[in-house]
């Protein structure tokens, strides 16, 4: 899967299961979380969808506000994931 | 508990009987233990006691705590009380929330509560000491530069606080600019102790695993200070460790042998959603006899959702309990009963009829027009509870009406130096407490507000807060905003719904004012907006009344969304 590929998938999911609103246009580098679009629950059920989706276990240390802000951010810890 | 004179007497004594008995054990963010046993609880209250005192802090002081959930922050809690002082947890501000907005607020409530000092985690004292280096007498410490350094205890290290002395303030949380902190005395905790021991029937061996945080009531009171002080061990979880993995509390019960457990009905739905099956490998939940759910309205869809998640890990149906409470009867106020073990009664009523009839009028289950109430179960030893009738008297069985507690306990210190908001709230003995609902067969029904308040995971937010913020937003008619809740059935609590209407001449992108206002909210009010709908001129119904204009807004928004309004209630 293409990085773009990735985005498309995390950005689907995002915006329909989490934000419910499948048209928003959700950038790259918005700070979801820190920007009042998620709330911080939001990082636990992006990190049980990755393992599902992309079979990514993210550990808990990891599953941070800091770390899981934006959508480029996350792509790209799934990414490295998926290389390991 | 009646038999102590405070609160911290029974640490003094356990620490002398039973000083190796296991008292907490507190997992930390990274997962490692820090277990003290009853010696090593009193001791280190006794050294943040005298480090306390040596700041000139003493009996009848308040002091206003803002610390991460740790050690720490449990010993200084309970030194303070050791010495008499009046301790107050405010919530640790939330990353997100704007520093210096968040300092203005703590200094509002150090005003309101007229405070000695602040003990506050050393990367948040600098903001706060430029906020509130105005107000002269406070003191703000460094939670770290207390010494908790245990010596051997002192004959005059003993407790000190008569039973009548004031020993906290719980601070509501909310968004509201009104700060009442509601005061209790000694014995009025120790005895709401005994009370709900007794209606739960909490013995020696219960053991509870806690992951609320100190700053609410039923984290502070039933999560924290019933277990420690009546000798439960208690095994205590950061929120923030727990928000972020739930499962930590599904191993924590697992592995101490976990009985009693509390949480919201939001709680129970991030369970459901984001513990991972690969978290639970040789979890056995077996030993959990209590789940009691509170703080907020609860749902049948959410506990079946729990129960059927968790079952195959030997989680019992009937271990799910409904408690109904208020930091102003210390905690709770009624509780479904649990010797019998029956799960909590659902109650299916007429949705129509409860809506033009004010009375919860029975129906057979499932039917459609039906909504479904789950019972809060009967009050507490020591509580009565009623509900006012339109004519201001205690309505009858059935009849919907805003929900009346009264106990020995309750405000035992009022609203702290508010007496006319203690007087507006407790009128002919009752508490009103702003909830409607009704009693049936002496159980009590809770199936709404009276108020227009917002119940996000068991924090109240206040529509006109959010409103405020959102009138302010460049490219929104000034005075054309609205702010309600919906229920969301799948997080198990409210969403929060803001309309906009756009200014005139406004040229800019719809989305945009929709960003401003999410991001505003949280940075101001540490709130998730979960949808912003921007309108156009003239959408917004406006009447004399706030409240029926959002309940108005509310039904136009959902007719458009095609979605029935008595099914998004909190009834269902």
């Amino acid at each position: 899967m293409t990085q773009t590929e990735i985005k498309d998938v995390l950005k689907t999911f995002i915006c329909t299961d989490l934000l419910r609103d499948p048209a928003y246009p959700l950038r790259d580098d918005e700070q979801m979380i820190t920007d009042g679009l998620l709330d911080s629950y939001a990082v636990a059920y992006i990190a049980v969808f990755i393992e599902s989706r992309f079979g990514v276990l993210i550990p808990d240390d990891e599953l941070t506000a800091e770390r899981f802000d934006s959508l480029a951010q996350i792509a790209e810890r799934v990414i490295r994931g998926l290389a390991t | 508990m009646g038999r102590w004179g405070n609160l911290t007497a029974p640490l003094a004594e356990r620490a002398q009987h039973r000083p190796s008995a296991a008292a907490l054990v507190v997992i930390r963010e990274n997962g490692s233990l820090d277990v003290m046993n009853a010696r090593s609880v009193y001791e280190e209250t006794v050294a943040h006691a005298r480090a306390l005192t040596e700041l000139g802090i003493g009996a009848g002081d308040v002091v206003i705590l803002i610390m991460g959930h740790s050690r720490t922050l449990f010993t200084v809690f309970l030194g303070a009380l050791h010495v008499g002082a009046v301790p107050a947890i405010l919530a640790n501000p939330n990353p997100r929330l704007d520093q210096t907005f968040y300092a203005k607020r703590v200094g509002a409530v150090a005003e309101n509560a007229t405070a000695k000092a602040v003990v506050i985690d050393s990367e948040l004292r600098l903001h706060l000491a430029r906020v509130l280096e105005d107000m002269g007498s406070v003191s703000i410490v460094a939670s770290d530069t207390l010494d908790r350094t245990p010596t051997a205890v002192r004959r005059f290290d003993g407790p000190i606080a008569a039973p009548d002395d004031l020993a906290l303030l719980q601070y509501t949380s909310g968004t509201t600019g009104i700060h009442k902190g509601v005061a209790h005395t000694h014995r009025a905790i120790l005895d709401f102790i005994d009370a709900k021991m007794q209606k739960l029937g909490i013995g020696r061996d219960d053991v509870v695993v806690n992951w609320l945080p100190l700053y609410h009531d039923l984290g502070l009171i039933s999560g924290f200070l019933l277990p420690l002080l009546s000798g439960l061990k208690t095994v205590l979880i950061s929120p923030f460790h727990w928000a972020r993995d739930p499962a930590v509390l599904f191993r924590a019960i697992s592995e101490y042998r976990g009985t009693l457990c509390w949480m919201p009905n939001s709680a129970l739905g991030h369970c459901v959603r984001a513990v991972r099956e690969s978290d639970l490998h040789g979890v056995d939940l077996r030993s959990w006899r209590i789940l009691s759910c509170g703080g907020e309205p609860v749902r049948w869809a959410t506990l079946r959702a729990f129960i059927d998640r968790f079952a195959a890990y030997g989680f019992e149906t009937n271990a799910v309990q409904i408690g109904y409470g208020m930091a102003e009867n210390v905690e709770a106020a009624t509780h479904t009963t649990t010797p019998e073990r029956r799960p909590p009664i659902v109650d299916w009523i007429d949705a129509r009829r409860l809506q033009d009839e004010a009375r919860a009028v029975p129906m057979p289950a499932g039917e459609s027009g039906g909504a479904s109430v789950v019972s809060c179960g009967s009050p507490l030893p020591g509580t009565e509870i009623g509900i006012a009738g339109p004519d201001g008297r205690v309505a009858g069985d059935r009849h919907v009406g805003e929900v009346l507690v009264r106990s020995s306990y309750m405000l035992s210190g009022g609203y702290f130096r508010r007496p006319d908001v203690t007087a507006e709230a407790v009128r002919d003995g009752w508490f009103h407490t702003g909830d409607l609902g009704y009693i049936a067969d002496g159980e009590l029904y809770v199936c709404g507000r009276r108020s227009d308040v917002i119940i996000l995971a068991g924090r109240k937010i206040h529509p006109e807060d959010i409103e405020l913020i959102a009138d302010a937003v460049e490219g929104v008619a000034p005075g054309r905003t609205v702010a309600f809740g919906v229920a969301d059935p799948q997080l198990g609590t409210d969403r929060v719904v803001v309309l906009c209407e756009v200014a005139k001449g406004w040229t800019g992108e719809h989305v945009d004012i929709a960003r401003e206002v999410r991001k505003t909210a949280a940075h101001l009010l540490d709130v998730t907006v979960g949808a912003v709908r921007v309108v156009p001129r003239g959408w917004i119904i406006k009447t004399s009344s706030g409240k029926l204009a959002r309940q108005a807004n509310r039904e136009k928004y959902l007719a458009e969304l095609g979605v029935d309004p008595s099914s998004t209630g909190q009834t269902t």
